[in-house]
């Protein structure tokens, strides 16, 4: 399980009852980590070798090698131990694949569009593989190997977003990986004034918010009815203890009352009542773990009076971590996202597209000022299905505005991983990280993939 | 990258466009990193010089550098320099006077003359590095206006009548004029090239282009197939899909405009370009007939070259290809002695949408600093 | 039952019968005689000049005609021209219903029973087409859909048409009108976590009121034995809730015990994928609550991309009435057809067919289409009989001509999948209730003959009350009879005297 999750649970599990726990986590225990790859024992192993071995961002190893395996990173260096048997790949550089931090690559189009998404409305459940799957082709041909899936995009609240693989299984990599919602923004006919706008932003503070007291009542609850449990099983042998002499007081009191002609009255038996559970609240419970910083929480805004309103509502809630999606006017909030370490994805555009009004003054330049004011800067598609496959593209439009190049790849790589919480398996060519590899015939950006590995497979091209 | 520039060079730096021509009294010269000379090649420490508004000499700046006039003002740039990029066809500066759509032959008409050359759209191209376009109708008419090649810096004409376009489709075919079929159409047509008058009978004397405007696949195969009958070499715009046509358009010796590529543009728009460049059919990519902005143009060459089009036709569908079809091959489109002095100034390879536009020269006057 | 008219048309060929008695219902046991020069019994080969002996409903002896001694009294029905098949078994319909579904998304308290109409043109064409099973099932839009049944399409009242009550749920993965698939799962998905929550703290609470009784019980010095509990405890092979067997069943709310039987496999359950991207799912929430070997997938054409998931599973399939798949490829433009039977019969997964809504793309033109698209003739006529009553649970009962099995029977006038072919009698549970001899509709497009009560009825005082208005037509051209009749056809309503009349009084009074 997740780190903080598991504390609590450890923590919490002697006393919760299950009624409780199983509500709080859904029908089972939401593992929020990566899936594990199922390991083949005949599967081949690769030898790769490039010019360049691009590790992470700024460390390269020239003229390097890596070996993998069942869809796992071996071994990463100048040289490393491979069978003699080990099919040998060349490239002129090797790197880790890309992920869309902003995506609707692989999921059916209608849910995408769902207007009627709740927090608990999970985008794993909506995935195709069988609906225009020729995007996921070519994304995957592009080296983009995972993205950041979500539906509900123009929804007010979208629910939980997943990471998934452009393999060809296709597999969800993490099925809770954000809460994501929107704030002020205009498609779908979602309309509003500057007041609307604001109000909405202050809404989603509270929302997150509330899910804090929501936890706190089932803590206490559980702690409560601990103690009474504790008091009860003592009272209860106490009354065990008791129990004979309770028996012929009482059977002496039913002869008297037959003697007296009576009708025999029981003794009223009181106890300490049990504590109440609280009622269980599926919207709260996500929303304490977004408030716990178990889960990132996304939210796609792009004005000023907007961003200004959601900051502040925010403040609050110390471990909320927050992630900014769009963003296009966050230059006056620099410094407040840089000191509360808030990351942006960015969506870059050519000029002249889209057109919406929340887009109004976009502008290439903003992923390296941002970069300049020390925020984390993410890149992704923005939902374009079809524009997945040139991420790489995109990447370097913001490069020719400012976006620094080691950034830029950053981004694509082990930033948005550890963003989304899988940065301990994903997003650098490292041992022990699953393999989901680029080969390319130049540089990582601007270069061609010649061969791509994903879910345990290689994929020439 | 900083360009050093030296004193007479600088006091041209503020001069504001007009519609006069802006040549350099003085000759002075351009080194760059790189200049890519027309697609294929590439001069690295090359050199060129401009005079008179043309460049007058290209080559190594070892070769040359020493045979300069002592006080010549050279211009050093870190970076690449290359022929500003010329769209082969788009209505910027045109405003809504793209269409007369009362009458549906309109041949006569001169595009030019609704030509405003500070219209925020023409000044919006430049600063993409676009320095000449053919300037052209919309599709309203069977026969439209004739179209012009024209400079981006002020309203300036280089060639006044370059091409007629026709239409055969919609929204040149409407249901509340003649024609209102096709058929209609060819038939009117035929009756105009036969008698040989005006714009038509330029046309077919030779001193006049054709461009036919389509868009689905039959569109494209019925233009072929009339300019087969008629007799006519001239260009298809719009023409995404002619690929698929490949052969036939070769052997009718046509040309095509079409719209550049996109961020996630289909498939068969890439394969399609990749089919043209293998028949050997020229083409280039214009703005007339998409939503796409100027600077649609470059990505649109770098895209092409990721989805597997060389680097040498990519380059040449946005600058000598471009202009030839344009109706200013001779002019501009290339970094060749004799050309005019259209230059850009970029930070890298152009071809890469890491690049980023430094400054923009057109008739070897200094016009903007990019975007 | 007027055997007596059939007798006429029966050849003499018939040699075991001594004798016709006047009287149909004489026989001590119900028994009744099926004579056909090849009987197909869908359970090995087809016998030539068989006969099929009914008793009681039930079919007790079958075989050659030289094999098979046939009781003196009972009547005979057809002869060596005919061909003898199973009635078709229906795996899944849900026409003949008021309406298919409700607005609600999830109403397992709902019973089909109450929307059944047994004079629904639907059961008529099932008695002309020879289905004589049927698996009617609320539509598929829906979430988790009320209780089916299996009827006949024979009777009066929905009780009488009943074979099997109270059989089956719909679940959809596909989204109900409204729903996405993302909202579609989790109402789905929080229907199932409701019920498990549900039951944990129905649990949680009689076991809190058992303690509270024993302490009391301690406290007050009374004796007392532990509370049995009432209920049951709960089977299940997805997940369980231990302690049920502490709740009396009966207190569980009626909305939610569907769903407990559910999980615990007493119900079948119909899981309807409505694209390739539902089937995994699907298998998984069958799976994950314990649904797998009770419950068949209902599938779209387009899911015969997900084959090889359904194969892994072990699943049935019941398939959608229209079984060419055709789609355009978004790529290369190209038009692909699939004829999506063959697809499930190459992989080896059981399927059947359905019917489609027209009346004549009945159970036997879907197999015969299989077949002219290549399908083997056995695997085609088993979809439509054998597949279908497993599916059901009725393999031992309807779909295939055996002692012991349902007299479903259906005298053809040829081969099954024969397009020339008609059913000529369909007999179920050994009665003869359909002659295509007396079938109206089938008349009239046939050979033109107007419906009984189209024609003229002699206004006769003397044989109606004068106070009595009388329904009758006026006696019109041969034109306007047949233009009324068809408009009637048309409506698809009325029975074999036909609907609407011109009413006019033709009481005369004297």
């Amino acid at each position: 399980m997740h780190a903080l999750k598991l504390s609590l649970s450890l923590t919490a599990a002697a006393l919760l009852s299950s009624a409780v726990l199983s509500q709080d986590e859904g029908d089972s225990p939401k593992t929020h980590e990566a899936t594990a790859l199922v390991v083949i024992e005949e599967a081949p192993t690769y030898l790769i070798q490039a010019n360049e071995v691009v590790v992470a961002p700024g460390k390269t190893i020239k003229n390097g090698q890596v070996l993998v395996k069942n869809g796992m990173i071996l071994a990463v260096g100048e040289t490393v131990t491979a069978p003699d048997d080990a099919i040998v790949v060349q490239g002129e550089t090797v790197c880790a694949g890309f992920m869309d931090a902003w995506s609707s690559l692989g999921i059916d189009p209608a849910s995408v569009a769902e207007m009627g998404t709740g927090a608990t409305t999970e985008t794993a459940s909506a995935v195709d593989h069988f609906t225009q799957d020729h995007f996921r082709v070519e994304a995957r041909n592009a080296g983009v190997l995972l993205a950041r899936s979500q539906v509900g995009k123009d929804a007010s609240i979208g629910g939980l977003g997943a990471v998934l693989a452009t393999s060809p299984a296709g597999a969800v990599v993490l099925d809770d990986a954000c809460l994501s919602f929107t704030c002020g923004i205009t498609r779908s006919g979602r309309r509003g004034d500057v007041f609307d706008r604001i109000s909405e932003a202050d809404s989603i503070g509270s929302r997150i918010a509330s899910g804090i007291p929501y936890r706190q009542s089932l803590v206490e609850y559980s702690y409560e009815l601990a103690e009474w449990d504790k008091a009860i099983a003592e009272k209860e042998e106490e009354l065990a203890d008791d129990f004979k002499k309770a028996k012929k007081d009482r059977d002496k009191e039913i002869e008297k009352a037959e003697e007296k002609g009576k009708e025999f009255k029981e003794d009223r038996y009181k106890e300490d009542k049990r504590p109440r559970a609280p009622s269980l609240d599926p919207d709260k419970a996500v929303f304490a773990r977004a408030a716990h910083g178990e889960i990132p929480v996304i939210v796609e805004v792009h004005g000023t009076q907007e961003l200004r309103a959601l900051l502040a509502s925010t403040a609050d809630l110390p471990r909320l971590r927050l992630v900014l999606l769009g963003a296009t006017h966050a230059m006056p909030f620099a410094e407040q996202l840089a000191a509360r370490r808030i990351p942006v994805i960015v969506r870059p555009m050519a000029a002249g597209q889209p057109a919406e009004p929340e887009f109004k003054g976009h502008d290439l330049g903003l992923a390296g000022r941002l970069e300049g004011a020390g925020v984390q800067v993410l890149i992704g598609s923005g939902g374009s299905v079809a524009g997945v496959r040139d991420l790489p593209v995109l990447a370097q439009m913001a490069v020719a505005h400012g976006l620094s190049e080691k950034a830029a790849f950053e981004a694509l790589t082990i930033g948005a991983a550890r963003a989304f919480d899988i940065g301990a398996d994903f997003g650098t060519v490292e041992a022990g990280k699953h393999a989901e590899l680029i080969v390319l015939n130049g540089s990582p950006l601007s270069g061609r993939a010649t061969y791509v590995f994903t879910g345990g497979e290689l994929v020439e091209l | 990258m900083r360009n050093t520039l030296l004193i007479m060079a600088g006091a041209l730096a503020c001069l504001a466009p007009s519609a006069s021509a802006q040549t350099e009294a003085e000759p002075y010269a351009i080194t760059a990193d790189n200049i890519l000379v027309d697609g294929g090649e590439v001069l690295q420490d090359g050199l060129i010089v401009i005079a008179g508004g043309k460049i007058v000499q290209v080559g190594l700046e070892a070769d040359l550098k020493a045979g300069l006039h002592k006080d010549m003002p050279v211009l050093d740039h870190e970076g690449w320099l290359s022929a500003g990029l010329v769209a082969a066809n788009g209505s910027m500066g045109l405003g809504s006077g793209v269409d007369d759509s009362t009458s549906a032959f309109t041949e006569s008409l001169l595009v030019a003359e609704s030509f405003n050359g500070d219209h925020s759209s023409v000044v919006a191209a430049r600063k993409a590095g676009v320095t000449s376009f053919g300037l052209t109708t919309g599709r309203s008419n069977v026969a439209g206006g004739q179209g012009s090649f024209v400079k981006t810096d002020g309203a300036k004409v280089v060639n006044l009548r370059t091409h007629l376009t026709l239409c055969m489709g919609p929204p040149a075919i409407q249901s509340r004029r003649y024609p209102t079929s096709y058929s209609g159409a060819v038939n009117a047509l035929e009756k105009r090239f036969a008698a040989g008058e005006g714009a038509f009978g330029a046309v077919t004397a030779g001193k006049l282009g054709v461009t036919i405007a389509v868009g689905a696949r039959h569109e494209i195969d019925r233009a072929i197939r009339f300019c087969q009958k008629a007799e006519l070499t001239g260009t298809l715009r719009g023409a995404n899909r002619a690929g698929e046509f490949a052969d036939r358009l070769a052997e009718a010796k046509l040309t095509v405009i079409m719209d550049a590529p996109v961020i996630g543009s289909p498939k068969w728009h890439t394969d399609s370009i990749n089919s043209l460049a293998k028949a050997g059919v020229p083409f280039a990519f214009g703005l007339a007939d998409s939503n796409a902005g100027a600077g649609s143009l470059r990505l649109g060459a770098s895209l092409a070259v990721r989805a597997g089009l060389d680097r040498a036709t990519a380059w040449r569908a946005i600058t000598s290809t471009a202009a030839t079809l344009a109706g200013g091959g001779k002019r501009a489109g290339r970094i060749a002695e004799g050309f005019d002095a259209d230059i850009a100034l970029w930070s890298g390879d152009p071809l890469s949408p890491m690049t980023r536009l430094e400054s923009v020269y057109i008739d070897g006057a200094l016009i903007t600093e990019g975007n | 039952m007027s055997l007596l008219r059939n007798r006429t048309l029966v050849p003499i060929a018939a040699s075991f019968l001594f004798g016709i008695l006047p009287s149909a219902s004489a026989a001590a046991s119900d028994t009744v005689v099926i004579e056909a020069g090849r009987i197909i019994t869908q359970a090995g080969d087809d016998i030539i000049d068989g006969v099929i002996v009914i008793t009681d409903g039930r079919i007790s002896a079958i075989g050659a005609a030289a094999d098979i001694e046939t009781p003196w009294d009972a009547p005979v029905m057809g002869g060596p021209d005919y061909t003898a098949f199973p009635g078709f078994v229906e795996a899944h319909t849900n026409r003949g219903m008021d309406r298919p579904n409700e607005n609600l998304d999830v109403t397992p308290f709902l019973n089909v029973r109450d929307s059944i109409d047994p004079v629904n043109a639907y059961f008529e064409d099932c008695k002309r087409w020879g289905v004589t099973t049927l698996n009617v099932q609320q539509g598929n839009n829906t979430v988790v859909a009320g209780n089916g049944r299996i009827v006949k399409p024979v009777g009066v009242t929905v009780e009488e048409m009943t074979i099997r009550p109270d059989f089956g749920y719909k679940i959809s993965l596909a989204p109900k009108g409204g729903k996405s698939r993302a909202t579609q799962r989790q109402t789905l998905n929080r229907t199932f976590n409701d019920l498990r929550d549900n039951l944990t703290n129905m649990v949680e609470s009689a076991k809190q009121d058992e303690d509270f009784a024993r302490r009391e019980a301690l406290g007050q010095g009374r004796e007392r034995d532990a509370d049995e509990g009432e209920g049951r405890a709960m089977l299940g092979t997805g997940w369980t809730v231990d302690g049920l067997e502490m709740v009396k069943r009966s207190s569980i709310d009626e909305k939610v015990l569907p769903l407990l039987e559910m999980v615990e496999g007493r119900h079948r359950t119909f899981i309807y994928c409505g694209a390739p991207m539902d089937v995994q799912p699907a298998i998984d929430f069958a799976t994950m609550n314990g649904l797998l070997g009770t419950a068949t997938l209902v599938v779209d054409d387009s899911c015969w991309k997900a084959a090889d998931a359904i194969k892994a599973s072990g699943m049935s399939v019941i398939l959608d009435s229209n079984m060419l798949h055709i789609e355009r490829d978004p790529v290369t433009e190209e038009e692909t057809e699939t004829f999506v039977p063959s697809v499930y019969a190459e992989k080896g997964i059981p399927f059947a067919l359905t019917s489609a809504n027209q009346s004549t793309n009945s159970l036997w033109f879907q197999a015969a289409l299989c077949v002219g698209y290549g399908m083997d003739r056995g695997a085609a006529l088993a979809a439509v009989t054998t597949t279908p009553a497993d599916l059901l649970g009725l393999g031992e009962v309807v779909g295939s001509l055996e002692v012991g099995h349902a007299g479903n029977v259906l005298l053809l006038s040829g081969d099954p999948l024969d397009m020339t072919s008609w059913v000529e009698y369909t007999v179920i549970d050994g009665e003869k209730i359909y002659d295509r001899s007396k079938d109206i509709r089938n008349k009239h497009l046939l050979y033109g003959v107007e419906p009984r009560g189209a024609t003229a009825i002699e206004s006769d005082a003397s044989e109606t009350p004068s106070d009595i208005e009388v329904d009758g037509v006026d006696k019109p051209t041969d034109e306007a009879t047949e233009e009324e009749v068809t408009e009637e056809h048309a409506d698809g309503h009325g029975d074999d005297h036909g609907d609407e009349k011109e009413v006019e009084e033709t009481v005369k009074k004297d």
